[in-house]
């Protein structure tokens, strides 16, 4: 039992596991296959800062639903140093279908589809900006393999691949805010991104440590506006209870992002210096399972942080969901 | 083990080398390079309260702009009677605007048109003066 990271293997009946199997890959070719077909669309801010961290069992497929909160209070520089700044207030929220399948022992396929309701409260007025986002998918191959500890003390396992961003959420253009490093409330950025990421899980016995690292090539979306690439670490040590056909494995660590300055016009070089920037968060949160039931919590509070020249600052991030396991 | 030891040093390392290196152009640019022509309204033109005065202007750069203010002042009181403030990025500028002129007292005008050159200030400002008559 103690070969897994995270949990034991759950057994479900064939038929289930084939409905699943049918349902799961509709959804990643329906992803994929969205493309431009909505066309239009980060942040920087709004762009997903997605990454994987500590997964349920590597051995299953699971299809989640996750949701993600964050709130933002920005100062709007004017046009000349002595304008005086504008204060403003940004929430954040996500809600996206997520999952995991296998193409092959060694060959994981991941899926997001995001939809965002952002809101952004300026001077009194409220501004919302809703719709699908960005959806990406991506593609792990284990370099190390967990089934090769399986039974001993010791575990790990490496996983590292790649995927792509497609610019499918609603993006209406280069805004006031992006020219300023400040977040950007629409639902996507407009252009292709290409993710790599590596994750790496040791274990001895209940114990455990798992190291996220995940890297964002952007692109120039239409507008030839770039946002920077970006750099989200993760570092999270974790314990693993069990009782009965209760799981429960609470989690702490820290999370470190790195987001390089926007292009205004990425053809001719344009850096825009009053983006970009770095935060650090500590975070701590708990995933729970049930027979093939998983939910998960994490909250992060930023303990340092520079973004946009001190224009914006974080305040708190939340992340929960549920998976189901098959 | 072997991607362990030298793997995950490599993306580090060639992560480190991607952030720490960002094409930017250096072109040098000062305020005195940036051309700023106002074709209308003319200097010392003269206009009736309830006039609309037409502006158009074209401000142009060697490299990026970060916007421009449009400025009419009103010299005897020094109110400013119009003001349009705009955070665009680029070489060149296309200015249009219509302002109705709703001073009430025979008096000069002040045009600035400023362009902005950077965000610390360096700015390259274009001055006429119009007369106005009730």
């Amino acid at each position: 039992m103690r070969a897994n990271f995270g949990v034991p293997i759950i057994y479900c009946n064939q038929q289930n596991i084939f409905r699943m199997k049918y349902f799961l890959s509709c959804l990643l070719l329906g992803i994929l296959a969205t493309g431009n077909a909505l066309a239009c669309n980060v942040c920087g801010c709004s762009a997903s800062n997605q990454y994987l961290g500590i997964l349920p069992q590597y051995e299953n497929h699971f299809i989640g639903l996750q949701y993600q909160y964050r709130s933002i209070n920005s100062a709007h520089p004017g046009l000349l140093p002595s304008d005086p700044k504008e204060p403003s207030s940004e929430y954040y929220n996500t809600l996206q279908v997520w999952g995991r399948y296998h193409l092959s022992k060694r060959v994981q396929l991941f899926a997001f589809l995001p939809y965002t309701n952002n809101l952004q409260v300026k001077d009194g007025v409220r501004t919302y900006s809703s719709g699908i986002g960005d959806v990406s998918a991506m593609a792990t191959v284990a370099i190390i393999m967990p089934e090769k500890y399986k039974g001993k003390d010791w575990q790990q396992s490496l996983y590292v691949g790649g995927g792509v961003k497609a610019p499918t959420g609603k993006y209406t253009g280069i805004t006031e805010m992006d020219k300023l490093g400040l977040p950007n409330t629409q639902p996507g950025t407009g252009s292709w991104d290409f993710i790599t990421n590596a994750n790496y899980t040791v274990r001895y016995k209940q114990a455990g440590v798992n190291l996220d690292a995940t890297y964002t090539f952007t692109t120039a979306n239409k507008y030839d506006y770039k946002y920077g690439n970006r750099l989200g670490t993760g570092l999270m040590g974790f314990y693993w209870w069990q009782k009965g056909k209760w799981k429960l494995l609470p989690q702490a660590g820290f999370r470190y992002e790195y987001t390089l300055h926007d292009y205004d016009n990425y053809s001719r070089h344009w850096l825009n210096e009053q983006t970009g920037g770095s935060i650090f968060y500590a975070t701590a949160g708990a995933q729970a399972y049930y027979k093939q039931w998983g939910f998960q919590c994490t909250y992060s509070l930023p303990i340092a942080q520079y973004y946009a020249e001190g224009n914006v600052v974080t305040k708190t991030r939340l992340e929960t969901g549920f998976f189901f396991l098959f | 083990m072997r991607f362990v030891k030298t793997g995950i040093p490599g993306i580090i390392l060639l992560a480190m080398c991607v952030i720490s290196c960002q094409k930017k152009d250096n072109t040098p640019a000062t305020a005195d390079q940036v051309q700023i022509n106002i074709m209308s309204p003319n200097p010392g033109q003269m206009f009736q309260n309830g006039d609309s005065v037409h502006i158009n202007a074209k401000v142009t750069f060697v490299t990026e702009l970060h916007g421009y203010e449009l400025k009419i002042t009103d010299t005897s009181s020094g109110f400013i009677v119009y003001d349009d403030a705009e955070h665009v990025h680029d070489d060149h500028f296309d200015i249009s605007d219509i302002w109705v002129n709703n001073v009430t007292q025979a008096t000069a005008l002040r045009l600035d048109l400023t362009a902005v050159v950077d965000h610390d200030g360096t700015v390259a400002t274009k001055t006429l003066y119009l007369q106005t008559h009730p």
